[in-house]
């Protein structure tokens, strides 16, 4: 794709006008959302959650933020750092519960106290995920100086949170 | 930058405003609660810090239906038998534990957050990171670590034994510490005895741990740390005295502890009142026999009058534990009362360990019934808040409560402890998990034993499982109960709370619930006579299941098997329908094979049990199963099995009970030609109980049931 | 197999016996061994390994839902004490969420992120709102009686101090916001004369808005609220007496000082005086104080005159202050009035 651009934008085309190699990144081909869309396969037994199936222009409309905070609102302090932070939280928990998160993860902070939630599969023994939850809010409360829950909901296995098949 | 705020006067109301006086000058508070002259606002009513948080705690109670908070809330999660909760809680503390190690070994990553540095200023008025403690990693001390003095403060303020030993050892021992630092070490080696205490941050492993009785015997190390480092002090002092006096005495080394106490005393060196309590604690040690005990014991208390030191609570608890371990019998009894009567007279309370061992003392399970609890209780009803002042306080609820239990057996004594407990904040003082199953325990036992039938029922309901999962020793009082109550479908759900608080193995206890519900079957309505036909078939099940699963992985202890009278148990339930194609004749055939099996280990009590299920089953229509029945009942030689036979061949081949006798007087091969093959069972084990032997074989049917030639090879 | 190891170790050989007869997989060569005489092996080309038998996860039993079992007239406020995430086996509520074509329903609670993602609010329904009410009651005190209006209030706490405190999501509680402090007071509370008030208004400036009569004065140049509370009433102080006030060089005050257009002292009384005396035909000798002094009642229709010329300087030029100095000066002059042609 980039080498298809690379000779579009150095073509004779631009000799002419250098307006059209400027706008060419503008073009549809090029200037389209393409993040949080899933294409359709042939056999259509791709399975979405309801969160993947709505593309990111619903959000708002049809689905709801995965992360609460107030560094959104007017003269909201520390926003980049809520940001990176989330970030964390969510490899973390992608990382420490490997194969077992069904969903996205949900980041709530009221003042001090981050709440993480999160839909897990139940393919491990009780034992070892109660050993897995203190763990991760120990951990994460040591990283992030804050007291990190952690709000969970088991699920037999990830067909059911499919909300379609694409 | 300002930030233009354009509010109307109303609106001002409603937004933050405080409201000056005119003058400068500031107001006088008036001092009622309202406003005295209607202008000034009344003086603020003085509150601390997190007491509105409290009072909005209080508005929340207890949630029934919800485990205990430490569990996380999700049906998958939440722990349904006494092996669950334990298990469960240790491991999340595991994890927590594993995360605390990762922050301690790498403690260079979590001194600061890398996205947040402390000295980021984002206005000159603005500096962000708190500096957390509890967040903060812990510092590890091994042989390379560089320590000063303050690293030795800080290790004993946070009674970290091993570290404070090892900061200093690497300080350069006894030597290099000033006498402060030497006496405050030499307090912390006596009180724990030179061994690591679990920390105060682990609760959970507290919480399960004292399932172990600690031993009256003599474990203070002699010669150890603390001994060298008192040798080493010179002058010493009475703390010093003090201290090591009195870890001795809780060790249980009473000579030396009593050997060094008399020293003290000749370099009259003054010694303090608990000095004199431990030694109280631990004077038994030194004599044989009761009466010698009791005069060391009251020279120890004139000892301490002479030095001019006046008892507390403690020396009344001290003395009573003396005295209580010494055995029992009216002399010691007396001694104690005698001891309790002088303090109150002192205005000394006895505190909840002194309660405990006069408990001890007075109410043993096999003497006579003495009924000092009423009083007890009443005393502490009286009193406005019951703190925890000694370890031993958390022994007096369960104790209480044995009591009631066992000794006395009063219900309402009991709800009384019970309320007791429950209210305000003295919950914490039931102790740790063992002690809290066995107030419970004891608990049940008294009201399944002794209260009204409803009120049983409400405990249970508020209890189990959340609270408080039984025993199986407690489970059966509570299968007694309930039988006699008749609550039927309470008896069917007690199946799945026994499989799901992991008794389902224990068959003496299955038995005793099959029993049960077969008494009470014929009061039930239907609905609950058919919940109790299903749980009857799922222990059927479960029985196989347990054995399947037992050759599949050949576990150590194989699982009895169930008796014979519980497999007839198992029938009758589930052959009371009318329904021929009720899954339950399923069960119920398979009941009566494994009968037949001589998988079960007995012989059925009720034998008639089997004869009604063979006429049930023949009635139905299904002349195999009433076949097998018949046929069992012939082998084991019962009497009813002529009776039975004669009269499930009636109802099979819709004849009166006469014209059967004379069939069944008839040649073998002309039955067979003309009987139904289970009819002819039915006939074969009626020759067989009638005479011993089947019937002469002719010749043998390929339809002949198996029950043919087993029972053949059986005779053989 | 087994024969071959046997040879190769002659001093484990018995207990290499041992082991293989008492092994299973012993018994496995033997039959393979026996069915090869009787069978034809089958000849595998493509090797297709069978898919991995992954064993079927035991489902776990998983008790019924906590929601089935609680009693319809439980405290609701027990169960869901403080704000948590939604929990389907928590709540006995059948709640659907999520958008889905025209027919479908909507997906229900289990497993639904969309419903643990929005803030709910089961922790503070309205009973439990209430009796939390009634716990901090006892907290509060009464509000004085006097001060039930408005204007009572006014009248008795004529100063206003405005702060706000901003709670946000992070581990500090500080903002630098919070220390912003206004202070707010109606000018007519003040006690000033007029110089007084014309040297606190020149002082305050554009702090003072004139519909409302009120004085605003925010500080924030402090960190702290406190220090700039203690500022922001230090500078009403040091403005009010200032303003009381007289120095020396406020004499100085000019007439394009001055803050409104007094008529006396202005250009237009001495025209208009002029004028009247130019039309009675009498000398003109008056210095400027006395046509200062000048009794105007005497020249006809002069005070609309001059309240029309008054207030078109003072209350600026618009249709209604031009509109009446047309007809006063129509008056003045004994002209017809302007008549409106339709």
């Amino acid at each position: 794709m980039n080498s298809i651009i690379k000779y579009a934008q150095c073509s004779s085309l631009s000799q002419w006008s250098p307006v059209f190699a400027s706008q060419f990144h503008t073009s549809s081909a090029l200037s389209r959302v393409v993040s949080g869309k899933y294409r359709i396969t042939k056999k259509r037994d791709r399975p979405l959650t309801y969160e993947m199936a709505n593309p990111p222009h619903f959000i708002a409309h049809r689905k709801s933020w995965n992360s609460w905070n107030t560094s959104s609102l007017k003269d909201g302090l520390r926003r980049s750092e809520t940001a990176v932070e989330d970030e964390f939280i969510r490899r973390f928990l992608n990382g420490t519960w490997h194969g077992l998160v069904c969903s996205e993860v949900i980041i709530k902070r009221q003042f001090n106290h981050i709440r993480v939630a999160a839909i897990v599969r139940r393919a491990v023994s009780p034992t070892k995920m109660y050993f897995l939850i203190g763990y991760t809010e120990e951990l994460l409360s040591n990283w992030i100086q804050c007291p990190v829950t952690l709000e969970l909901q088991t699920v037999d296995s990830y067909k059911d949170v499919v909300f379609k098949y694409i | 930058m300002y930030s233009n705020i354009v509010l109307s006067r109303q609106w001002a109301r409603l937004a933050c405003v405080c409201r000056y006086m005119s003058t400068i000058e500031g107001q006088k508070l008036p001092q009622a609660a309202r406003s005295s002259d209607g202008i000034s606002p009344p003086p603020r009513i003085a509150r601390s810090p997190t007491d509105i948080l409290q009072a909005l705690a209080a508005t929340v109670g207890t949630d029934p239906s919800a485990a205990h908070y430490k569990y996380h809330d999700d049906p998958y999660l939440i722990p349904q038998s006494n092996y669950r909760k334990r298990s469960y809680a240790l491991s999340a503390e595991a994890g927590r534990k594993a995360a605390a190690w990762i922050r301690d070994e790498h403690a260079e990553l979590f001194t600061m957050r890398e996205w947040d540095p402390p000295m980021k200023m984002k206005t000159p008025y603005f500096n962000a990171d708190p500096q957390i403690e509890a967040f903060a990693p812990k510092p590890i001390y091994n042989d390379e670590s560089k320590v000063t003095e303050e690293d030795l403060r800080y290790t004993i303020q946070n009674a970290l034994l091993e570290d404070a030993i090892k900061v200093f050892e690497l300080l350069g021992g006894v030597d290099n510490l000033n006498d402060e630092l030497k006496l405050s070490l030499l307090q912390l080696l006596c009180f724990y005895n030179e061994k690591e205490p679990v920390s105060l941050e682990w609760l959970e492993e507290r919480w399960f741990s004292a399932a172990t009785r600690e031993r009256q015997s003599t474990t203070w190390k002699l010669g150890g740390l603390a001994d060298k480092i008192f040798t080493a002090m010179e002058p010493k002092t009475s703390e010093a005295y003090s201290a090591i006096i009195q870890g001795m005495a809780k060790y249980y080394q009473a000579e030396r502890a009593h050997v060094l106490a008399q020293e003290a005393r000749e370099q009259g060196i003054p010694l303090s009142t608990t000095v004199y309590n431990s030694l109280l604690g631990c004077v038994g040690f030194l004599k044989e026999g009761v009466t010698l005990r009791v005069e060391a014991l009251k020279s120890i208390l004139n000892e301490m009058n002479e030095q001019g030191l006046s008892p507390n609570s403690e020396t009344l608890s001290a003395c009573l534990r003396s005295i209580s371990s010494w055995g029992s019998g009216k002399a010691l009894q007396t001694v104690a009362l005698q001891v309790v009567a002088e303090c109150r007279q002192l205005g000394i309370a006895p505190s909840l360990s002194a309660y405990y061992y006069l408990l001890c003392l007075f109410c043993k399970e096999q003497g006579p019934r003495i009924d000092i609890l009423t009083n007890i209780i009443a005393d502490l009803e009286n009193r406005e808040s019951i703190e925890a002042t000694q370890a031993t306080d958390t022994n007096f609820f369960i104790t209480a409560m044995g009591v009631c239990s066992d000794h006395l057996q009063d219900v309402n004594l009991a709800e009384r402890v019970h309320a007791l407990l429950m209210k305000g904040d003295n919950y914490k003082l039931v102790g740790d998990a063992y002690k809290e199953s066995i107030y419970y325990r004891h608990l049940v036992t008294v009201t399944c034993k002794y209260a009204p039938f409803e009120k049983t029922t409400q405990l249970l309901d508020t209890l189990v499982p959340n609270i408080y999962v039984p025993e199986p020793s407690v489970m059966e009082e509570i299968i007694r109960t309930l039988e006699v109550g008749g609550a039927g479908d309470r008896l069917a759900d007690a199946w799945s709370q026994l499989v799901v608080f992991g008794h389902a193995k224990r068959t003496k206890l299955v038995e005793k619930l099959l029993s049960a519900l077969c008494n009470c079957y014929t009061y039930q309505d239907d609905e609950v006579k058919a919940k109790i036909r299903q749980a009857a078939a799922d222990i059927l099940k479960f029985g196989q299941l347990m054995e399947e699963r037992e050759e599949n992985e050949d576990r150590r202890s194989p699982t009895q098997k169930l008796s014979a009278s519980a497999l007839s148990n198992i029938v009758e339930l589930c052959s009371d329908t009318q329904d021929k194609l009720d899954p339950n004749w399923s069960t119920v055939e398979n009941a009566v094979q494994r009968l037949r099996d001589e998988q079960a280990a007995g012989v059925p009590a009720r034998p008639q049990i089997l004869a009604d299920l063979a006429q049930k089953a023949a009635t139905v229509g299904k002349p195999e199963l009433a076949a097998l029945a018949v046929t069992y009942l012939a082998e084991c030689g019962f009497e009813e099995a002529t009776a039975a036979s004669v009269q499930t061949l009636g109802v099979m081949l819709n004849r009166p009970v006469e014209e059967v006798e004379t069939l069944l007087q008839e040649q073998k091969a002309s039955l067979a030609t003309s009987l139904h093959p289970s009819a002819l069972a039915v006939a074969q084990a009626y020759h067989i109980a009638k005479t011993g032997a089947p019937l002469h074989e002719s010749e043998s049917s390929s339809a002949s049931s198996e029950s043919d030639s087993e029972s053949s090879s059986d005779d053989e | 197999m087994s024969v071959f190891i046997r040879h190769y170790n002659p001093g484990s050989v018995y207990n290499a016996k041992i082991w293989r007869f008492a092994s299973t997989t012993a018994e496995t060569p033997k039959l393979t061994n026996g069915e090869d005489d009787e069978e034809f092996r089958v000849l595998d080309i493509l090797k297709k390994r069978d898919k991995l038998q992954r064993r079927a996860p035991r489902k776990a039993d998983v008790p019924p839902d906590r929601a089935e079992k609680m009693r319809t007239d439980q405290k609701w406020g027990d169960v869901w004490p403080g704000p948590k995430s939604f929990h389907p086996s928590s709540v006995p509520l059948p709640i659907r969420q999520g958008y889905v074509p025209k027919g479908q329903a909507p997906p229900g609670k289990k497993a639904n992120a969309e419903l643990m993602k929005i803030p709910n609010f089961l922790h503070l329904t309205p009973p439990v709102i209430k009796s939390q009410c009634e716990a901090i009651k006892k907290f509060c005190t009464e509000w004085p009686k006097l001060l039930n209006s408005e204007e009572a209030i006014e009248k008795h706490y004529p100063l206003e101090i405005i702060t706000s405190d901003y709670c946000h999501a992070s581990p500090v509680i500080r903002n630098p916001l919070s220390r912003i402090v206004i202070l707010r007071i109606k000018l007519s509370d003040l006690k000033l004369d007029k110089h007084a008030r014309d040297k606190f208004l020149r002082l305050v400036g554009d702090r003072y808005d004139g519909q409302t009569d009120l004085v605003t004065i925010t500080a924030d140049r402090c960190p702290v609220r406190r220090q700039n509370l203690d500022y922001v009433n230090y500078l009403l102080t040091a403005c009010y007496h200032e303003s009381w006030n007289y120095e020396d060089w406020e004499g100085d005050k000019t007439l394009q000082d001055m803050e409104y257009y007094d008529f006396d002292m202005n250009q237009s009384k001495r025209n208009l005086v002029n004028w009247h005396l130019l039309c009675l035909n009498e000398e003109n000798n008056f210095s400027d104080e006395e046509i200062k002094l000048y009794d105007v009642a005497s020249i006809p229709n002069a005070t609309e005159y001059i309240e029309s010329v008054s207030s078109l300087f003072n209350d600026g030029e618009s249709d209604a202050t031009l509109k009446k100095y047309d007809t006063s000066v129509r008056k003045l002059l004994g002209l017809p009035d302007k008549k409106i042609v339709t």
